[in-house]
């Protein structure tokens, strides 16, 4: 998700990723992050809330929060590692959160999540 | 001769280009590590990592005992992954973790219930639908999902998801695969024979030893281990108990999670009940 000339010549984009871990077995992760670019410049940007949740099917197992972020930036990340539970069937993974971007007295807000299988 | 030379360099040339862009496929969500490379590599570097070298020789092959849950768990699927049948599983559920789980009703989910669910099973020997139902001994429900068609339905939240299709029900709720993954790390899996009850029992446990210690988001001090165990009933192949604890740097242990299968059985029929909800969501 972007917002094209968001700070007259710079772009706002926010990104979410879920991800089986490689180092681990029996863990992934939910991650976020809110940047600038084409170019870079700082900016207030981060999110209003981050959460990293598991299912089981659409059983909910484990709703992890990340917390918020405000910081004046070109980018900022965050990830939240999660020990998954036992699951009969398939597995989810779902990272959420709301980016909000400020400059020049506009400001806007992104809330949107990515869900992905967790072998 | 020449033209057969340059056929087989042909071949191996597809060959390797073949492999390379199978191999990118498999890479993490490309999406995320394409638009911002420099934070995509940053959380990478934030993974824990495992150190395999702290075991002592005498445990086992991994793949042996890999190789043995993986027999129990077949012999367990032959008697009951049988098609055009229901399948009914029950376990207690046990964790002193938060599940930061907030139902509707404002109240948070208990870190300890029972799971109940009801499996029909197709020809293919593949889950078509089913009712799971987390709930604790006084029928009170926490959560009540079904998959019905190609969606699955939270009846507790009211959400759904679509593009749902049968699946492999997993009797071992996915402990054979971890073993196979801690087989990939190299790390040794004991085994023993134990009797209980007159039972004879195959006992799998690991431990895994984190580089430096972990903080997990919902446990409050630094993770320097996890010691996971798994129970098979050594005459059906019946995975009876899981346990997964987590040690903290100051010695303390957590019980990450544990179950116990308490009802295993295939009827022709699921109670009416469970039709009764199938047939609402519908």
């Amino acid at each position: 998700m972007s917002w094209i000339n968001f700070s007259g010549s710079s772009d706002a984009i926010s990104a979410k990723m879920v991800r089986k871990l490689g180092t681990t077995p029996a863990k992934w992760a939910a991650d976020i992050a809110s940047y600038t670019d084409n170019p870079p410049i700082t900016i207030t940007l981060g999110w209003t809330y981050f959460s990293a949740t598991e299912k089981c099917g659409s059983v909910i197992k484990q709703n992890i929060q990340g917390g918020a972020r405000s910081v004046q930036k070109k980018e900022t990340a965050n990830g939240i590692f999660v020990t998954t539970m036992s699951c009969s069937s398939t597995r989810y993974g779902k990272s959420a959160g709301k980016h909000e971007y400020k400059f020049g007295g506009n400001t806007v807000r992104d809330d949107w999540y990515q869900q992905d299988v967790i072998p | 001769m020449y033209k057969s030379k340059r056929k087989w360099l042909i071949v191996i040339i597809f060959l390797i280009t073949l492999v390379i862009i199978s191999a990118g496929l498999f890479v993490s969500n490309p999406t995320f590590a394409s638009i911002y490379p420099q934070l995509f590599s940053q959380s990478n570097q934030n993974e824990p990592k495992l150190d395999p070298t702290s075991f002592s020789a005498e445990d086992l092959s991994t793949n042996e005992a890999s190789e043995m849950a993986q027999n129990s768990l077949e012999q367990w699927e032959k008697k009951i992954l049988k098609g055009a049948n229901w399948v009914h599983l029950l376990y207690q559920i046990n964790s002193e973790i938060d599940n930061g789980v907030i139902l509707p009703d404002g109240k948070s989910m208990p870190s300890s219930y029972l799971e109940e669910g009801w499996y029909f099973i197709n020809e293919n020997g593949l889950v078509e639908k089913n009712i799971v139902t987390l709930r604790d001994e006084f029928e009170t429900i926490y959560q009540q999902s079904v998959l019905s068609g190609s969606t699955e339905y939270n009846l507790t939240f009211e959400d759904k998801m679509d593009g749902a299709e049968p699946y492999k029900l997993k009797l071992d709720r996915g402990f054979t695969q971890y073993l196979m993954e801690v087989d990939a790390l190299h790390i040794p899996i004991k085994y023993i024979d134990i009797t209980n009850n007159n039972k004879s029992i195959k006992e799998f446990s690991f431990e895994e030893i984190y580089e430096t210690p972990i903080q997990e988001n919902q446990i409050a001090k630094p993770i320097q281990s996890a010691v996971v165990v798994g129970l098979f009933d050594n005459e059906t192949g019946e995975m009876i108990t899981y346990r997964k604890l987590l040690k903290c740097v100051t010695g303390e242990q957590i019980l990450f999670e544990e179950w116990h299968l308490l009802i295993a059985e295939i009827l022709p029929v699921a109670p009416s009940s469970v039709l009764d909800v199938l047939e609402n969501v519908k």
